[in-house]
């Protein structure tokens, strides 16, 4: 597991959040952008006129190994909100993230945490300390090795 | 306002779609990318070569092979699971004569990004059609082409199996095997397609037939 990411973060305020056994991370990746690219689809979430903003923001999960989107808080297009069930309308809980191959990295945002899915992550790239590598859905880096790499629980850290 | 630097997620996505694409506003399959202006480049979008080309396959095949599954029930029992629509699409445009192969084609953008794209593509005469692209990912700082495998074998999450023990028998397909070419597109005449401004890593070596023709 590489603790030296090299990649830019997103440039956009908000960023996805991924749990890994209970602990909260600001994903500096966006699975949801290769879906879309893939599927040839556009995303009904209405971003900003400026590109600042996408739109929604997305949860995700690393359970037994696979990457899952289990929520995604956003704004459709025609204003209303938007959710899991819009983009997958028969996976409202959980939607396995089989198109994503690539790396994940992330960030242990750990002011605020209970606020930040709520209100936006902002990922700061100093603290990236999380890398996952997942090829179709799949984590590569075997499951000892991940929760090595894990921080304490977010109540521990909140404490 | 500054302008802000090109991301990795922006030079990805452009990648993924073209820059044609992009330049006609397509570039917002992707919610993240319908505010930024993508300026129009001279570059083509991506297209699959015969060096890309890994292996015919049958419909039956592939829809075998491809077959999602998930323990925890994230995504129906379908080829391409939740890219499904994608590949019936791509299945609507086979015509007689069709050969579909599976192609891995890795490309460098002019950012230098190695980006690898992997799917189906039917062969029209000796030449690669508009491709299914199953599989995107770029490099990032750090990984290896030998760390990027690319599904050229067994059924990713298939059931009852271990997924790591199935990703990890897909690494280090990304080369070619180099077994005997026991066939390869006819050409007809065809020439080649242009390579655009991506280079492709790809050899030629190593791709293998198994003649199937759609009828």
């Amino acid at each position: 597991m590489s603790s030296q990411p090299a990649a830019t973060l997103p440039p956009f305020d908000t960023c996805d959040a991924l749990l890994i056994d209970q602990r909260l991370f600001a994903l500096a990746t966006e699975p949801l952008a290769n879906y879309f690219a893939l599927a040839e689809s556009t995303s009904p979430f209405a971003g900003s006129a400026t590109g600042r903003s996408r739109g929604y923001q997305a949860t995700w999960e690393i359970r037994d190994g696979r990457l899952y989107l289990t929520a995604i808080q956003g704004t459709l297009a025609g204003g209303r909100a938007g959710s899991l069930g819009d983009l997958f309308p028969d996976f409202g809980r959980r939607v396995f993230a089989h198109w994503f191959s690539g790396r994940l990295e992330a960030s242990c945002p750990r002011p605020a945490i209970g606020k930040i899915v709520l209100t936006g992550i902002i990922a700061n790239q100093a603290d990236i300390g999380l890398v996952l590598d997942i090829e179709q859905g799949i984590v590569l880096q075997p499951a000892a090795a991940v929760a090595a790499a894990l921080p304490p629980r977010v109540a521990e850290t909140i404490a | 306002m500054t302008e802000r630097p090109p991301g990795l997620l922006r030079r990805l996505v452009r990648a993924l779609v073209g820059p044609d694409d992009a330049a006609e506003g397509r570039e917002g399959r992707d919610g993240n990318l319908t505010g930024i202006a993508a300026p129009r480049q001279a570059q083509a979008p991506f297209q699959v070569t015969r060096d890309d080309l890994l292996r015919a396959c049958t419909r039956e095949e592939i829809e075998l092979h491809e077959l999602a599954v998930d323990p925890l029930g994230g995504v129906a029992p379908v080829p391409f699971g939740h890219l499904h629509s994608v590949w019936r699409r791509f299945v609507a445009t086979l015509e007689p004569g069709d050969v579909i192969w599976r192609f891995s084609a890795h490309r460098v953008t002019a950012c230098g990004v190695i980006v690898i794209r992997s799917g189906y593509v039917a062969v029209r005469h000796g030449q690669p059609q508009r491709p299914m692209v199953a599989l995107f990912r770029s490099l990032a700082a750090g990984e290896s082409l030998g760390e990027a495998g690319v599904s050229d074998g067994p059924v990713v999450g298939a059931a009852g199996s271990d997924p790591r023990s199935d990703v990890h028998s897909l690494i280090g397909t990304l080369a070619p095997s180099s077994g005997p070419v026991v066939d390869e597109p006819t050409n007809d005449g065809a020439a080649r397609p242009a390579d655009g401004p991506e280079r492709s890593t790809n050899t030629a070596q190593g791709r293998r037939s198994e003649a199937a023709t759609v009828e």
